[in-house]
């Protein structure tokens, strides 16, 4: 069910006010930006799908169904102009490395600050989710990050629900089977350093 | 998966770290797409973007041709 300042917000976009825009991009900026640098594991890529999402909402943005559920149509967009890229970047051997090389980007990720255990938990978390396969990487960031229900995450996905939950489910054993391989490696180098 | 399952998921990756847009980014962006809505042009970045699948595809080919030559190379020296 889309949310009442959802619809006025999209019948605003219709409407071709730039204030609508404005509050869109200030609502969803941080969150499309994360999902999409999360799912490239490149900043250089998420910088260029992320201008891609944004003005592909400015193109369509009078074309809107009235009904429309602007979260979902946002990370919809986002999602597909990752695969889109993906789909490019495997015809280009040249980028084929640079693909197998993502893993490290959790590094881009997490602030050296604070607590010493909570930083480590974090990188964890983060090299767990970058060691997931793009589908999986995506079900998770979907459901366990953004926030969505699985009926709008399989909307999103472009797969039907029953074919969504099954690949949720195999994405969180994946998860899990990675923060395990992640914490065995931790206290191995930890009781190395000792 | 069950909403528990989901809930207990959810819970562990709010450890996960915020990530910013680079304030930069987000301006330029803000403010192309901005244009982009009230009618304008796309920013030029978009399509350098475009342009360069062309080009990736022709380094590919490029690629694949030079493998092909030393491989023939190598089979009748």
């Amino acid at each position: 069910v889309v949310e009442a300042s959802d619809l006025a917000l999209t019948t605003r976009l219709k409407r071709g006010e730039r204030a609508a825009f404005q509050e869109v991009y200030e609502r969803f900026r941080t969150r499309v930006y994360a999902f999409l640098l999360r799912l490239s594991g490149r900043r250089d890529t998420a910088d260029d799908l992320f201008q891609e999402t944004w003005l592909k909402l400015a193109r369509h943005a009078r074309r809107l169904r009235d009904d429309t559920d602007l979260a979902a149509w946002i990370f919809t967009v986002a999602r597909n102009e990752f695969r889109s890229h993906r789909r490019w970047a495997l015809l280009d051997l040249s980028r084929l490395v640079v693909l197998e090389e993502a893993a490290p980007y959790a590094r881009l990720l997490v602030d050296a600050e604070g607590d010493a255990d909570a930083v480590r938990a974090a990188r964890r978390l983060e090299v767990a989710l970058a060691a997931l396969s793009p589908e999986h990487r995506e079900a998770i960031l979907l459901v366990g990050v953004e926030g969505f229900d699985q009926d709008r995450a399989a909307e999103i996905a472009g797969v039907r629900y029953d074919a969504f939950r099954k690949r949720l489910e195999r994405a969180r054993a994946e998860l899990d089977r990675a923060l395990s391989r992640s914490e065995a490696l931790g206290a191995s180098a930890r009781r190395g350093a000792t | 998966m069950t909403d528990d399952e989901i809930d207990a998921l959810r819970r562990r990756l709010a450890h996960l770290p915020e990530v910013g847009v680079a304030a930069e980014l987000a301006d330029r962006v803000g403010r192309g797409a901005l244009e982009a809505f009230d009618g304008g042009a796309p920013p030029a970045a978009s399509w350098a973007r475009r342009l360069a699948m062309p080009v990736a595809l022709a380094g590919t080919a490029g690629a694949f041709l030079s493998w092909a030559v030393s491989f023939s190379a190598a089979l009748y020296p």
